[in-house]
């Protein structure tokens, strides 16, 4: 399964709403890289209705969380990752989203300081093993888009999300300081 | 063998080399990019990580959006690039 067929199980009836995230998103908004997995953000009202979908197309669920869904096709690959939210951030970071087309299929992503956002957040959460891919991501981003991370809009973003010392770590590199 | 010192690291590098070259990604189609990935996945199978080590790297605090500062809510919001007409 690629990501339009997981697109898809969002479009049977009735249709469920969610945000590409992870890898694809950062690739629509300018940084292609690889990646091996398929991340959606959705309502924590939703999970249940997901997995089941998921499941009846042959994914195999692999953890579940509130906050954490892992599923996984024949043999662990074609993975599908869903990720939790509430509606109080799902509903203002689908109104800020735009839809974008990956292949056949068109899905909505979140806006770019979404996008930083969620990536900020895994930085200043996240263990050792993906430190690097995020901070690779925001780099990228904030370079593809021509960010001045010294307007107070992006300090408080960076700052909100991530931490001072990240924060001051993307100016040194980006030669904003 | 005779230990040696180790190397020096400080390699008085200049500090004022004006703003950095960078080039952005260029755009790729998605259905090459997508070919890639197979690609890849064909290549290297024991490089693609494992349904645990996706999950053990995953981030299990819950993400929240917070309401923007007052000093952020009266700066200009700058108006991004059109990188996301181009790629992929």
């Amino acid at each position: 399964m690629e990501i339009a067929d997981f697109i898809a199980l969002a479009q049977c009836p009735p249709p469920l709403r969610f945000l590409v995230i992870g890898g694809y998103a950062v690739a629509a908004l300018g940084h292609v890289r690889t990646t091996f997995d398929v991340d959606f953000l959705i309502r924590r009202s939703d999970r249940i209705e997901w997995e089941r979908r998921a499941m009846d197309s042959g994914l195999e669920l692999v953890h579940s969380t509130p906050v954490f869904t892992q599923l996984v096709g024949a043999g662990g690959n074609d993975a599908l990752d869903l990720m939790c939210v509430d509606d109080a951030t799902f509903v203002p970071m689908w109104a800020t989203g735009h839809d974008h087309r990956f292949g056949n299929a068109t899905a909505r992503i979140p806006c770019l300081d979404h996008l930083l956002a969620l990536k900020l957040h895994a930085l200043r959460h996240a263990g050792d093993m993906r430190v690097s891919k995020d901070a690779a991501d925001i780099e990228a981003l904030v370079r593809r888009h021509a960010l001045d991370l010294r307007l107070p809009h992006y300090r408080d973003l960076f700052l909100r999300y991530g931490t001072a010392e990240s924060y001051e770590l993307f100016l040194r590199i980006l030669r904003h300081g | 063998m005779a230990d040696h010192p180790p190397p020096a690291t400080d390699f008085e590098l200049p500090t004022d080399v004006g703003p950095r070259i960078s080039a952005p990604s260029p755009p790729l189609p998605f259905d090459l990019w997508q070919a890639r990935i197979r690609q890849l996945r064909q290549w290297f199978p024991d490089a693609i990580p494992t349904a645990e080590e996706r999950w053990r790297a995953k981030v299990h605090v819950e993400f929240h959006l917070d309401p923007p500062t007052a000093a952020a809510k009266v700066s200009s919001f700058p108006r991004t690039s059109g990188a996301n007409d181009r790629v992929p």
